[in-house]
């Protein structure tokens, strides 16, 4: 692409991680958590999502948007589209905080299991006494 | 004199920045997430042909809030093709206690930006009331909203898109628009922005909270906290106390962090209370959008008559309009019809519906005639002079049974070129009382002048037929002009 039309195109509304480095990823739950900002956008152009709907109308912190968001519009002040951006999201990451719940659940089925077999045992040697009782 | 100047100066310099201050258009506003700017909508109504939006909103943690001078609090509406904004009214909501860090001081009336684990600020008359007039929203456009609060003492402005999950839309009908706000509850995702957010089993602040699993310090034991930036999808009920929202969802614990046992989304714990305070919404805004009222089709229809034989060409006589989609003739259905080519009356029962299920209903009456109650054109084909004026009633007339001689009715249905040498097809239409009618073409040529002309011979006395052979027909009787022309 001609330098000078890419230096246009640069311009145009970008997304910008917490180094102030543009990016099209975006984090969600349980990966790490970080703001996406906008820029780029002039008076009276606008960020839009068609699916689902979101307009934003100033450059800033990218709000309310999830993983749901994946394609936004830039529109200019004619209400054309200039510029398509897409998020990319991950969430797959290596993260522990899932993994606690797994085991904590394994520990309680076996905790369960002993308190009926301690329960069982206690009606046993019951049930023995008695009959040695009746003897 | 000096002095009085110097008071005077300092009177108009104070003014003057009290005034920029106070006008909120000229503080730039920052966009932020509901952290830094927490509010809460608390009911949106239709009143005296106003929207009426009761809400309260702050910027935490920066200054008091204590009357309208210190304060105020803006709405921000736009769509892809519209914008404006509305100044709100303070209301007297208090959530000073709400906002409360416990164990801190309040802070001094002129301390700016202090964290809640320093001091804690004043949040008085932090409620607003603003009454839009319902015009302002433009047909056929969604608006989104956006909640701006102006700090006036810490020169700060913030801004953020505004929320209001519900589990049904809220629909006005006003005038020939309907008017909906929607901001679906489904549709909304919570993210934890606090770190200290305790699960509770109720919708309110000092309900019980829960204990589970095992202890994660001797300071908080296995008591349950939100973990922060965690999200949850399924939002399972909103309910309310003390002006906040509380949302109920599922939980399961996780690892200990910050020496408290946190818990995520998951389905072990329930029910499981946080209260929108320490939450940022994710999905589509507050959404206020209108469009024109539907309003059902309707037909146009005339009674038709026609001769036994004849095509019924419904279309021809029928027409379904629709006010907002324009013709729908194409979607008419025929529900009944007792019609039979037979002379006779008979009625054709007709439906339509728009793209919204708005339908309407119609009969349409068809007589069916004997042909010998039609009317008549009298007509063959002609031979005129060519630049002949031509006059229809010289040539053709009409006649009708019931009507007698309907010939000045008769309609050319096209022109005719006299000045032109050919034949020309031309077309009539003659209609009676009771709407029957008769049609005809017929051929006029048109002919020249120059054929007659041509046939002037110049006759003289030697050469009756000058430069030309004698016609056959000529040859026994050129004796009798030879004759004539001697005897003379």
């Amino acid at each position: 692409m001609n330098k000078s039309i890419l230096d246009i195109y640069n311009s145009m509304a970008n997304f910008y991680n917490s180094n102030n480095e543009t990016t099209n990823i975006a984090y969600e739950f349980p990966c790490l958590s970080e703001d996406i900002t906008l820029n780029g956008l002039k008076e009276g152009e606008l960020l839009v999502s068609y699916n689902p709907d979101y307009i934003q109308n100033s450059n800033g912190l990218l709000i309310g948007i999830d993983s749901r968001f994946i394609k936004f519009y830039h529109l200019n002040s004619e209400k054309k589209v200039v510029k398509t951006l897409e998020l990319n999201w991950i969430n797959n990451c290596e993260s522990d905080l899932l993994e606690l719940h797994v085991i904590q659940e394994i520990r309680n089925d076996y905790s369960m299991l002993l308190f009926f077999l301690l329960i069982f045992l206690l009606l046993i040697i019951k049930i023995i006494r008695r009959k040695n009782e009746n003897y | 004199m000096k002095i009085i100047k110097t008071i005077i100066k300092l009177l108009v310099l104070l003014g003057a920045s009290s005034y920029f201050s106070l006008n909120p258009k000229a503080m730039n506003e920052q966009l932020v997430n509901k952290d830094k700017i927490p509010y809460e909508i608390l009911s949106i109504k239709m009143v005296n042909n106003t929207l009426e939006i009761r809400g309260w909103v702050l910027i935490s943690y920066t200054q008091h809030y204590l009357n309208d001078s210190d304060h105020s609090t803006e709405l921000e509406f736009f769509s892809l093709n519209d914008s404006f904004k509305v100044l709100a009214t303070n209301t007297s909501t208090n959530m000073t206690n709400q906002m409360q860090y416990f164990g801190t001081p309040k802070c001094g009336p002129n301390i700016l930006n202090q964290i809640p684990e320093v001091c804690n600020y004043s949040y008085e008359n932090v409620g607003f009331k603003v009454n839009i007039p319902i015009e302002l929203f433009k047909a056929e456009e969604s608006y989104q909203t956006n909640i701006i609060s102006h700090a006036y003492k810490s020169n700060l402005s913030y801004k953020t898109p505004v929320y209001f999950p519900m589990n049904n839309d809220i629909t006005i009908n006003y005038l020939d628009k309907i008017y909906t706000i929607k901001s679906k509850l489904n549709d909304t995702e919570l993210k934890v922005s606090a770190t200290t957010v305790i699960a509770r089993t109720q919708p309110i602040k000092t309900s019980p909270v829960w204990f589970y699993g095992d202890s994660c310090s001797s300071t908080y034991k296995n008591q349950l906290f939100f973990l922060k930036n965690s999200i949850y999808k399924n939002i399972l009920e909103k309910g309310s106390s003390e002006n906040i929202s509380y949302y109920r969802v599922k939980a399961v614990i996780t690892n200990c962090d910050g020496d408290r046992r946190r818990i995520i989304e998951g389905n072990i714990i329930s029910p499981v209370w946080i209260g929108s305070t320490y939450v940022l919404y994710t999905g589509t805004p507050l959404q206020i959008s209108s469009k024109y009222v539907n309003r059902p089709p309707y037909f146009e229809v005339q009674e038709i008559n026609l001769y036994k034989g004849q095509k019924l060409e419904l279309f021809n006589y029928v027409k379904a309009i629709d006010p907002e989609e324009g013709d729908i003739s194409h979607r008419i259905v025929i529900n009944s019809s007792n019609y039979i080519d037979e002379v006779g009356k008979y009625t054709i029962s007709l439906t339509v519906k728009d793209n919204e299920n708005l339908s309407s209903s119609t009969n349409v009456i068809v007589n069916v005639l004997a042909n010998e109650n039609k009317p008549k054109i009298f007509a063959d084909n002609i031979r005129i002079l060519q630049n002949t004026e031509f006059k229809l009633l010289d040539y053709f007339y009409a006649y009708d049974n019931e009507d007698g001689d309907l010939s000045h009715k008769i309609i050319q249905l096209n022109s005719i070129d006299t000045s032109i040498i050919s034949i020309q097809e031309l077309c009539l239409f003659v209609e009676d009382s009771s709407k029957l009618n008769d049609s005809i073409c017929v051929n006029i040529e048109i002919y020249s002048n120059d054929t007659f002309y041509n046939k002037f011979r110049s006759l003289s006395k030697n050469h009756p037929f000058y430069k030309e052979p004698i016609p056959v027909n000529w040859n026994d009787i050129i004796y009798i002009l030879d004759t004539i022309l001697n005897t003379k």
